[in-house]
């Protein structure tokens, strides 16, 4: 390269550094801004742990005038939609940076303690195990969380990555991750039992205690969700997981299957 | 490098000023400063070592193809990432394939192996090997693969290998090189580290992080199944403590900005000026020491009480850059003191 032209990238490297430096800086603040999935959901608006949240905001800003979660809600939904339609304006250039780079920022963590968690429990039935011929005999717990007596697949599902998808289980907006959870297990229990007739996966929803309750002595009371049970044959037959599904009637959020046993996971010795 | 030649002023003139101009002109001369490369090498080595975990304890647990291949193939969802899209659908070989060509690249980061083209060639193979995989499933990514692949974009930016590597022992003999390297990469791993940190604090908008909901959100993470290694109800007995450590995470997060006013009051300690007695205040300890224990305790406590994968450990390896790498040999120069002493006597 010719002295002159040495000179001038010489002098004009530091500056195109600096240049470069102050963009991926900009780029990392911007991108760490809050993303429109992680505050544009409204099905994450009104969770129970959010509804609450907003009820206790409420109260602490009543000198701004509001009266009830409700308010303040709409208040911060109308700014959020404002806040995400300026931030597709001005994200696109870094958003590409990021796609190279792998400068991709997100840092929701903890942001709102979960406060109504969701276990996801496995059971299994097996007929031969009845005490007549021909009958069914009572479910058999094979997963409680945390449990050493009910623990399949124990190494596996408490695997950070997975335990991060079945947190994702006590939003309701996210119960079609659970179905799909549920239906790749089904077949896994299936071949790993050899002798259940069905599979019941459910979820054990709860309110969080507070200290004096945990104090007390007092138990998680708890209800069961979403149950979704399976014909094992079918599934080891190689049947997919929807034709193998039997129909649970109301099962659904919120609503309980029917008199079912109370959780047998053991409660921790006090 | 050289400074920029000062502006000539026609005679009978004042200077003309510019506004800005003396702070791009710091800023110009800040990112061009040199250092040795062993706080870089030590970085390097330990994100490679978090990398390795995080993909073993994928394959050693067997949830490959459960995480990864695409629920037509076996997995448990749909799964579609830029890389795999290159390759048509997410199956077994082809996510076996970028795993493997992935873990392979980081042992070969780890080891430092490359120089300056062909590490960074390397490091950002790597980097796009580990986003293929990490984004094919949303569901089962975490806060410390950003901060993973962030420092994987940093090290190509960086001559991480210049020592403490294999390319240095190629290149020179030795294992170790007093050759001097940018330290902006560096500066830049203290900004995303602190960048995380006020993100992370400024979001957490739920009361449970503030006086008005008691201070409760740590006792509140402890009772969810999903995180916990093990039963933590006891804590309802010391629950004062967790209203504490609540208050510390939240304050430590929010207020991680001031840790640059530190940055820059160290690196302008000698510049007159109206902040002279607040830059007197922030040099008469350093502050970075305090803050980055508060950090540690926080992080060892969240290892172990809780499982959110390798976050404390990446986040830690970040720590590294706290410091310039004259004073981590002279850190670790003191601890071995005494113990050379001791071996003589």
């Amino acid at each position: 390269m010719p002295t002159e032209a040495r000179q001038i990238t010489a002098r004009l490297w530091p500056h195109l550094r600096a240049l470069f430096i102050a963009f991926h800086v900009i780029a990392v603040i911007v991108l760490s801004l809050p993303s429109p999935s992680s505050v544009g959901n409204r099905g994450a608006w009104n969770t129970a742990n959010n509804k609450r949240a907003m009820a206790i905001w409420a109260e602490r800003l009543s000198w701004l005038g509001y009266q009830h979660g409700d308010e303040l809600e709409a208040d911060l939904w109308d700014l959020t939609q404002s806040y995400i339609a300026t931030r597709r304006t001005f994200i696109r250039p870094f958003q590409r940076y990021a796609d190279v780079t792998g400068s991709y920022q997100g840092w929701r963590m903890f942001a709102v303690p979960q406060r109504h968690p969701a276990e996801m429990h496995i059971d299994i039935r097996e007929s031969a195990a009845g005490g007549s011929p021909g009958e069914p005999a009572d479910w058999r717990p094979i997963y409680r969380p945390h449990s050493d007596e009910y623990a399949y697949w124990r190494s596996e599902l408490t695997h950070n990555r997975l335990r991060k998808t079945q947190g994702r289980f006590a939003r309701s907006n996210r119960t079609w991750l659970y179905h799909l959870f549920a239906d790749f297990l089904a077949i896994r229990v299936a071949r790993d039992h050899p002798g259940a007739d069905e599979i019941r996966f459910r979820l054990y929803r709860y309110p969080t205690r507070t200290p004096e309750q945990v104090r007390a002595g007092q138990p998680r009371a708890g209800r069961y969700t979403d149950e979704r049970r399976f014909r094992a044959d079918l599934l080891r037959a190689g049947e997919p997981p929807a034709r193998a599904r039997i129909p649970v009637p109301g099962s659904g959020p919120g609503v309980h299957p029917g008199p079912g046993p109370r959780p047998t996971r053991p409660e921790p010795a006090r | 490098m050289s400074e920029p030649a000062p502006t000539t002023t026609p005679p009978g003139r004042g200077p003309r000023w510019i506004p800005g101009r003396a702070t791009w002109r710091f800023f110009v001369e800040l990112f061009s400063r040199r250092e040795p490369g062993s706080a870089l090498a030590w970085f390097r080595i330990a994100i490679g070592l978090v990398l390795l975990y995080s993909l073993l304890s994928v394959g050693l647990h067997g949830l490959i193809d459960m995480l990864w291949v695409d629920r037509h193939y076996g997995g448990f969802t749909a799964t579609s990432s830029p890389l795999t899209r290159w390759f048509g659908e997410t199956t077994p070989r082809v996510v076996y394939s970028i795993y493997g060509a992935t873990l392979l690249g980081v042992v070969l980061v780890t080891a430092g192996v490359g120089g300056r083209f062909l590490g960074r060639l390397i490091t950002f193979l790597t980097l796009h090997g580990y986003l293929g995989l990490v984004g094919l499933n949303p569901h089962t990514a975490g806060g410390y693969d950003l901060l993973l692949t962030n420092a994987l974009w940093l090290l190509v930016l960086a001559h991480s290998t210049a020592t403490h590597s294999v390319h240095c022992r190629l290149a020179t003999g030795a294992w170790t090189s007093a050759a001097e390297i940018p330290a902006w990469p560096r500066y830049l791993a203290v900004f995303q580290l602190l960048t995380t940190y006020t993100a992370t604090g400024l979001q957490k908008l739920s009361p449970d992080w503030t006086p008005a909901g008691g201070f409760s959100a740590l006792f509140t993470v402890f009772q969810d199944p999903t995180w916990r290694r093990f039963d933590l109800d006891w804590t309802a007995t010391i629950y004062p403590v967790t209203q504490i450590a609540t208050a510390v995470t939240w304050f430590f997060e929010v207020l991680a900005p001031l840790m640059l006013l530190v940055y820059y009051f160290r690196y302008t300690r000698d510049r007159p000026g109206g902040l002279r007695r607040l830059r007197r205040l922030c040099n008469r300890r350093d502050l970075r020491v305090p803050y980055a224990f508060t950090g540690f305790m926080l992080h060892v406590g969240i290892l172990v009480t809780m499982n959110v994968g390798p976050f404390s450990w990446v986040s830690l390896a970040y720590y590294i850059c706290l410091w310039h790498p004259d004073e981590i040999a002279a850190a670790v120069a003191r601890v071995r003191a005494p113990m050379s002493r001791r071996s003589l006597s």
